[in-house]
């Protein structure tokens, strides 16, 4: 016999949540039954690399800077989440020969011989193209993995970020994706509402981003000619431009570059540490 | 109170509709499912439309039967027959689409249709004006009209786990199917769509969607029964009239006769 702190022993018991929802992932019903998958269960430490992954990837794709965010607080806390890895492989080819055309070829043997023509880069959050009907049973599995989570009432959110990372990092290599399912930390609401944006982010950037991405919405009067927006309680001493002014490509290519050159040299670190995928 | 008998046999009678009206609250469920799915962004994408009644599914089971013989492969012919079976067998079908995968991209430069990180190869394939998809020609040589935003079809994925989920916890029979979806979307169904899945629903006693017979559209429960039908009425001609002559009366007052004299004996 012994006596438990309750909330560590659930903590460590989102292991066997994590197994559960592989299990799922499993049963899940696919429309081609030829979807192969892969799981990888990374705890504790073995998430730091994660925080870097998400670190290096930000100035691309900046939802990273979030889950950076995220898993750094749950982390601090002492209470990190068991984040199961599922990968899908054979997606990028069709032995199907259904020649439906939905990828955007007439026959599978076309988007075969495309695909083998392409080799998608760390820039790329998946390793494309796919066969749209194993994309289906790759969706419909993980979505089998999220619902059992659910069904546990433990909190969880599919992410394409860590998914991301992992396969930047270089797990599971042989899969054409990967999507991340953290699980726990045990409250509510932790990868939803998220506290720590509230805790980070002022006010000032959230209504950069806003007015950035909905500009209609502060639009004054367009007759004039002048395309302004209405910024600020006296706005009309404080217009902002809506100019479209054309992204700088090459200073964009080169912040990938140094994305990859910062990913390849994590990757190596990584795998060069005996723990690595144990 | 009023009573509710269900059954399953007759199908299509009065109480075999009480039972298939059960199955669709279960469809109603699974619908509402897929729209709570995980998906990218959180953004609404997925349309449904649900299909039952015997003329309704006799409609969608013949343009699967349709498209059978003009796919080429002959394989894939053979999928659309056998599961246009399953159509008749199910108590109601769930159509599930994307109106999003064709015309609204993601634009997140994933990777996933095309290999490149900037959504060129949907781009490059689709008529738009500065990325702005012109989705009014509608007519397209292949089943699907290609190619899709393979995020928004990953998604997709994800609304058909729900309903599927949905459907096991509530223990009634569920499967998705490609031919259903194609040939669901071909008759207009889940019309804003571009691309659609099928999934077929009953609570039957034997799952319609497993345990399939080969050569399944000629060898499936309905054409079993309707070939005893054929088959009884022409053995039955070999009958004579019951009214001077029945054989199986005589036979039974023999089967007697050799019982009382079996008890005679004392072996009973």
């Amino acid at each position: 016999m012994a006596i438990y702190d309750g909330k560590k022993l659930a903590q460590d018991k989102l292991l066997d949540i994590a197994t559960y929802c592989i299990q799922s992932a499993l049963k899940a019903p696919q429309i081609t039954g030829r979807v192969e998958l892969q799981f990888k269960i990374v705890t504790d430490d073995d998430l730091n690399p994660f925080l870097e992954a998400f670190g290096l990837l930000t100035p691309i794709a900046g939802f990273h800077a979030i889950s950076l965010m995220s898993y750094g607080k749950a982390m601090a806390a002492g209470e990190p989440p068991v984040l199961l890895l599922i990968g899908g492989k054979n997606l990028r080819k069709s032995e199907l020969a259904w020649n439906c055309g939905a990828c955007g070829f007439k026959t599978c043997k076309a988007f075969n011989e495309y695909a083998n023509s392409i080799q998608p880069g760390l820039t790329d959050e998946t390793k494309g193209p796919f066969c749209m009907w194993k994309t289906i049973d790759y969706g419909m599995c993980c979505d089998w993995a999220c619902a059992q989570a659910w069904h546990h009432n433990i909190t969880n959110r599919v992410e394409m970020a860590s998914g991301w990372a992992a396969r930047a990092i270089g797990y599971m290599p042989d899969c054409d994706i990967i999507l991340g399912l953290p699980l726990g930390p045990l409250e509510d609401m932790f990868w939803y509402s998220r506290e720590v944006l509230n805790e980070v982010m002022p006010y000032e950037v959230w209504k950069e981003q806003v007015m950035t991405s909905y500009p209609s919405n502060w639009a004054a009067f367009p007759g004039h000619g002048r395309p302004i927006i209405k910024y600020g309680q006296e706005w009309w001493k404080t217009t902002r431009d809506r100019t479209l002014t054309p992204t700088d490509i090459e200073a964009f290519e080169q912040t990938k570059k140094a994305v990859v050159d910062g990913l390849k040299a994590l990757k190596e670190r990584v795998q060069s540490q005996e723990r690595y995928g144990k | 109170m009023p009573e509710i008998f269900m059954t399953d046999w007759p199908q299509f009678s009065p109480d075999d509709i009480n039972r298939r009206e059960n199955t669709l609250e279960v469809v109603k469920l699974m619908a509402n499912a897929a729209q709570t799915a995980p998906n990218a962004g959180g953004v609404s994408q997925v349309e449904a439309h649900i299909v039952w009644g015997y003329k309704e599914q006799e409609k969608i089971a013949r343009k699967m039967e349709e498209l059978a013989w003009e796919v080429e492969n002959g394989q894939m012919g053979r999928l659309f027959k056998y599961e246009a079976v399953m159509v008749r067998e199910s108590d109601a079908v769930l159509l599930l689409g994307n109106y999003r995968a064709h015309e609204t991209p993601m634009d997140a430069g994933c990777g996933s249709c095309g290999g490149v990180d900037n959504c060129s190869f949907f781009y490059n394939r689709r008529p738009h004006i500065d990325g702005q998809v012109d989705t009014t020609k509608r007519t397209f040589s292949t089943l699907v009209n290609g190619p899709l935003c393979t995020l928004r079809v990953r998604d997709l994925g994800f609304s058909i786990g729900s309903a599927l989920f949905m459907a096991n916890k509530l223990m009634v029979d569920a499967r998705a199917f490609m031919t259903v979806g194609v040939a669901g979307q071909h008759l207009g169904y889940c019309p804003n769509s571009g691309i659609v899945v099928g999934i077929l629903v009953a609570s039957i006693g034997k799952n319609p969607f497993v345990d399939v017979n080969t050569d399944y559209h000629v060898t499936n429960m309905a054409k079993m029964i309707d070939n005893m039908r054929r088959k009884y009425c022409l053995n039955r001609q070999a009958g004579g009239d019951y009214r001077f002559n029945d054989p199986g009366w005589a036979a039974e007052k023999a089967r007697q006769k050799g019982k009382e004299k079996e008890g005679q004996n004392g072996d009973i």
